[in-house]
């Protein structure tokens, strides 16, 4: 576990030195939530009914722009190379790699999702849910980000690819992480939808490491 | 036996019906001439290849080195 | 067994004499399918004549992942035991499914709206369908977003097979999603009650369409095996053209 924590402390503080990184990544999510009532007016229950499915996908697409560089600066500069043949399994690596990028991106985009539940007049009783939901949901979107930022690395346009590999993949998380929140504004039970999510996320802790070294290390071929 | 007007009307759907088997017609079609095309077009790269550099191995086979 | 095939020339003398046995009985399972669906088969008591519509859809529906799993098969193949044909399969065979995928959602649409007036329906398959299309398309995109193509076949390969084991999860959590957000009149595209008559030219078509996958897949390998050694030639012509130079 040692060379875990090495590995988390490295790359926490490569993204805390670039901390605007995350800032901008957390304003884009607000904005893009802020353009719907533009185009679909401002009327609370329609923006009530909304909220779920929009802070859910905004959170996404937000999430979406922050994968291009999780290996690439690692990549271009030869350290990647090091990590693969260093101590720790390139799976771990992997693995470390995803967290910190849940702890500089998904925690912060957490933490902004309520302001936009405010913004929809999301009713009180989403709030909880919302909460939890992104606790659950946003590591697995880490660790399948990862896996599509490992996939592109070096590739031509490798953001929007990335996106465009990695969004139907998470469509699960969105639906559950979504679906629980609006389980419960109108009054369904949530934890079913909670439990699906946090499975996910055990699957995805389980194979998106071994996936993510497979690509690294057939980019490194 | 359904006249050949009410077999191309299809119940007043005709426009959906034959667009569906046409779109699959067409994709049928098109996967089979452009597949094939690709191969002549591969295999005539070959021939060329081969006769400028006749002291090279025979037979039009994938072998690379 | 598969080893032998690994030699081009080998595998060229294999899809020659395969090539045959899947176009013509392909030809004439889609030609007598293709009767026994328009021309043969009884209208359904419900829907008219717009079921006709479901023996293009449904088999088109199959193949895509029928093609996809075959893909991401050769995929574990290609990255497992390195078989040198598994990934020019796997590239070969994807805009087949795509192909399959793309027809499968529009003739879905052209089912659809003079069953429900609509020209788009987020029903369960249909949409578990269009995220399998995007999957393909992913899949494409990042075979050709490397200047070597060996590195983009390989990346692609891993895709496939993270998708693969993605897809159940994708229809579970769509389906689970179709039936919480149904609205009041139930919409499935499952079709009429499949009889004797129906299943004929639907399994006549579904099985025509495979073995024209099949067939086509020979094409196009021959063609990428052609491709990879016209490459080949070309490199050995500008080294020796350097080397006298």
């Amino acid at each position: 576990m040692n060379a875990f924590t090495i590995i988390v402390g490295r790359e926490l503080r490569l993204a805390l030195r670039q901390s605007g990184d995350s800032a901008i990544i957390v304003m884009f999510f607000v904005l893009a939530a802020v353009l719907f009532p533009f185009g679909l007016g401002p009327e609370p229950n329609l923006l009530a009914r909304m909220a779920p499915g929009v802070v859910w996908v905004t959170a996404l697409l937000a999430a979406m722009l922050s994968f291009e560089r999780l290996f690439l600066a690692d990549y271009e500069d030869g350290s990647l190379e090091q990590l693969a043949l260093g101590p720790a399994p390139l799976a771990l690596v992997a693995l470390a790699k995803a967290l910190a990028h849940w702890l500089t991106t998904g925690v912060p985009l957490m933490l902004a999702a309520p302001l936009i539940g405010v913004l929809y007049h999301l009713p009180e009783d989403g709030y909880a849910p919302l909460i939890v939901s992104m606790i659950l949901g946003t590591p697995t979107i880490s660790l399948i980000g990862t896996v599509g930022a490992a996939l592109t690395l070096g590739a031509r346009r490798g953001g929007v690819l990335l996106s465009l590999l990695v969004l139907p993949l998470v469509v699960p998380v969105l639906i559950f992480g979504a679906g629980a929140i609006d389980a419960a504004i109108n009054g369904f039970p949530v934890r079913p939808q909670l439990m699906v999510l946090g499975g996910i996320l055990l699957a995805a802790l389980a194979l998106c490491p071994w996936a993510s070294a497979a690509s690294v290390r057939q980019a490194l071929e | 036996m359904q006249s050949l007007a009410s077999f191309l009307n299809m119940g007043g759907h005709g426009g959906f019906v034959w667009g569906a088997w046409g779109l699959a017609a067409l994709v049928i079609g098109g996967l089979t001439w452009s597949s094939l095309r690709s191969l002549r077009a591969r295999e005539a790269e070959i021939a060329a290849l081969e006769a400028a550099s006749p002291h090279r191995r025979p037979a039009g086979d994938g072998e690379t080195s | 067994m598969i080893q032998r095939f690994a030699n081009p020339a080998r595998f060229n003398r294999l899809a020659h004499t395969l090539l045959p046995w899947f176009a013509w009985p392909a030809a004439a399972l889609i030609a007598g399918g293709s009767y026994f669906a328009l021309v043969a088969s009884p209208p359904d008591y419900q829907q008219g004549e717009t079921v006709r519509i479901m023996y293009v859809h449904v088999p088109a529906a199959w193949m895509a992942l029928f093609v996809y799993s075959s893909m991401a098969l050769a995929s574990a193949v290609g990255l497992i035991w390195k078989h040198p044909l598994a990934h020019l399969s796997a590239q070969a065979a994807a805009p087949i499914g795509a192909a399959f995928t793309f027809l499968c959602l529009v003739t879905g649409s052209l089912w659809g709206k003079p069953m429900w007036g609509a020209w788009w329906v987020w029903d369960a398959r249909l949409t578990s369908v269009l995220i399998l299309f995007f999957l393909y398309l992913g899949f494409m995109a990042l075979s050709a977003a490397f200047d070597d193509p060996a590195r983009g076949e390989r990346s692609a390969a891993v895709l496939a097979l993270v998708g693969a084991i993605n897809v159940p999860i994708i229809k579970f959590s769509v389906e689970w999603w179709n039936t919480l957000h149904q609205p009041s009149s139930v919409v499935k595209m499952s079709g009429p009650a499949i009889h004797a008559s129906m299943l004929v030219p639907l399994m006549m078509m579904a099985i025509g369409f495979t073995l024209f996958f099949m067939a086509l897949l020979l094409v196009r390998m021959r063609a990428a095996l052609l491709a990879r050694r016209a490459r080949a030639l070309t490199m050995a012509g500008v080294h020796a053209a350097q080397a006298a130079g």
